[in-house]
């Protein structure tokens, strides 16, 4: 597991994103034990009160659960769950949208621009998946 | 127990250049023994041809022969040298040994006291072995010039006695042996004062080590002053009790002193 | 928690240190940052008393310092440099009590080092790595440390930068000075900037990054201008 982490970011908020990411793509499922506080930061080379910081701000967004002295979980609240997806991508588009509107570009040219893309991605997708 | 275990690592670093020295002692001992012999040999005869007959040889003849007096003035250098080199030698290097030592969470002064007393056993030692040395010399030095029928008078304790170096190493009393150790004790306690204090204050002052010798230099002079100022004012009983207390109060400076610096000044 | 107030120290006619205070906090890693020849190796030399300070006090959770629960890594071997890591391991249990012999073996260990090499024969990484040792196994509260990524190789620094986050070091203070944060960019919790023997800046690393956006070396470059 690697971060390139950005040095200019909190680290446990980047911590907290990257966690979010994997549960939003499945990589983490609902439930599944997290891994310890103290393995995560060795293997990010991170201080360990960052990433019980990092933990603290995840349970406090309700996206993993701790009982007393047992590992953390996913949360299994199917809304939580839903609700990062729906966040990741809004921040990613709105990431987006304020960069391409530097560039004063059409609504019907950048949907054009984005179907295209998009598929050729997908179609490149396939062809490398099969 | 900490001191023990000081001491113990203090006498290991000190074994290696010390038995070299006690060595170099000895052999340059018998060396000159063995040339003292041959050539006082050789001129008793030539006296004896040439039929003159007032010839006194005494073992004092020997230990007055430069070498010898040379030997033991090489040996009590060396102490002196070691004293202050006890310390300086942990200041070697930007990795101070020195540094390793006052990071003990032991008082400072164990450190002090276990190079004390390692340089106690040092003069000690060198004392014993030399006394055993002459003892072997005497009786070699007997031994050969009877077997020559070479006629050799005075005792061993008379050339003892009437020797500048070793009378004061081997004092005729008890009381007097003592007296020495402790001007010897008191030798070393000065230059570990003046080592401490000039390892203090080299990181205040380029003259550090003239300002430590200024300052132990007139804590020496004091009660010596005193004494000549009083000497033919006071009985002698008052004189006696004079000298002890000017030890003591040397004594007491000096310790003072290097504690003082060791446990609060000293800078690595 | 280490409490630095108002340290002075002159080194002949130079003000090396003017009036310097700070924190270290247990459970937490304090950089004490500056560009070479700032003083900071002489302001962790002073808190160890090895170069007194000519005023101002150290306090250790309140109480001068007790080096039963402080130990300093310097960036030198303090040891006579023909010892073996045996022999340097076996005076520290001699004469620091608190040295743990099992800490010690899983640093060797951790650090892959050959107990029967001699100091001299190994490399300034692998040096600082058993000074660290030496260090750590004392199972200090606090723990300073005297630049200790200084010119050693990349695989040391990672094997250090991953210490710090092992278990090992959990609830020791940790104080480091450094003048290249970017080896240990992630692993502090605060940083204090000296400059001209005086501290320019002490700031919770998270919170700059967090209310500024502005990372250590940001900062460092406001202050050096570099």
């Amino acid at each position: 597991m690697i971060i390139q982490f950005n040095t200019r970011a909190p680290v446990y908020m980047q911590v907290v994103d990257y966690f979010k990411k994997k549960m939003a793509l499945g990589e983490l499922q609902a439930g599944e034990e997290m891994p310890s506080r103290r393995e995560l930061a060795t293997e990010l080379k991170i201080n360990p009160n960052t990433v019980q910081k990092a933990f603290k701000e995840m349970e406090e967004q309700q996206l993993i659960t701790t009982e007393r002295n047992r590992p953390s979980r996913v949360t299994t609240d199917e809304h939580v769950l839903k609700r990062i997806r729906t966040e990741l991508v809004d921040e990613a588009v709105a990431v987006f949208v304020e960069s391409i509107q530097e560039l004063d570009v059409t609504m019907d040219e950048l949907v054009d621009k984005i179907k295209r893309q998009y598929g050729e991605g997908n179609l490149d997708d396939r062809s490398t998946g099969s | 127990m900490n001191l023990l275990k000081l001491l113990g690592w203090e006498v290991e670093r000190m074994t290696k250049p010390y038995l070299i020295l006690i060595t170099l002692l000895v052999v340059t001992q018998f060396t000159w023994l063995g040339v003292f012999l041959w050539s006082e040999t050789n001129m008793y005869e030539e006296i004896r041809r040439t039929g003159t007959p007032d010839y006194v040889l005494t073992f004092g003849n020997y230990i007055g022969g430069v070498p010898f007096i040379l030997s033991i003035g090489v040996a009590v250098a060396a102490m002196l040298l070691y004293s202050f080199w006890i310390w300086y030698r942990d200041f070697q290097g930007r990795g101070t040994f020195m540094m390793r030592l006052l990071l003990m969470p032991q008082q400072r002064m164990l450190v002090f006291g276990a190079k004390l007393a390692t340089m106690m056993l040092m003069v000690l030692g060198l004392l014993s072995v030399q006394w055993i040395a002459l003892k072997l010399q005497y009786i070699a030095f007997t031994g050969w010039f009877d077997s020559q029928m070479i006629p050799v008078s005075g005792t061993f304790e008379q050339a003892i006695r009437f020797d500048g170096a070793l009378s004061v190493m081997y004092p005729a009393s008890f009381v007097n042996f003592l007296i020495h150790q402790v001007l010897i004790v008191l030798v070393i306690l000065y230059i570990f004062a003046f080592v401490l204090m000039e390892r203090s204050l080299w990181q205040r002052t380029l003259w550090a080590p003239i300002l430590a010798m200024l300052i132990l230099g007139t804590l020496i002079l004091v009660p010596v002053l005193t004494f000549y100022f009083l000497e033919n004012r006071l009985f002698m009983d008052e004189l006696m009790l004079l000298i002890l207390l000017g030890l003591i109060g040397w004594m007491t400076a000096a310790i003072w002193i290097a504690r003082r610096y060791l446990t609060k000044k000293l800078s690595v | 928690m280490i409490e630095v107030l108002g340290v002075k120290k002159r080194y002949r006619k130079k003000q090396v240190i003017e009036d310097v205070s700070f924190t270290a906090q247990k459970g937490e890693i304090t950089c004490l940052i500056g560009l070479n020849g700032t003083g900071k190796s002489t302001i962790l030399k002073g808190i160890m008393g090895l170069t007194p300070f000519d005023k101002g006090t150290v306090l250790v959770d309140g109480k001068p310092i007790d080096l039963n629960r402080v130990a300093f890594v310097p960036d030198h071997s303090t040891f006579p440099i023909h010892f073996t890591i045996e022999q340097c391991e076996a005076f520290m249990r001699d004469f620091y009590p608190t040295f743990d012999p099992n800490l010690f073996a899983r640093l060797v260990d951790e650090f892959k080092l050959f107990p029967e090499d001699k100091l001299n024969e190994l490399s300034k990484g692998t040096l600082a790595k058993v000074n660290l040792a030496l260090g750590i196994a004392q199972d200090p509260d606090y723990l300073l440390l005297d630049e200790p990524f200084s010119g050693i190789d990349v695989f040391s620094k990672e094997q250090i930068v991953e210490l710090f986050s092992s278990d090992i070091m959990e609830d020791r203070g940790v104080l480091i000075t450094t003048h290249e944060i970017e080896d240990i960019e992630y692993l502090v919790d605060k940083a204090v900037m000296l400059n001209r023997g005086r501290i320019v800046r002490e700031f919770d690393v998270e919170d700059v990054r967090f209310i500024h956006g502005k990372s250590i070396v940001d900062v460092m470059r406001e202050e050096y201008g570099a």
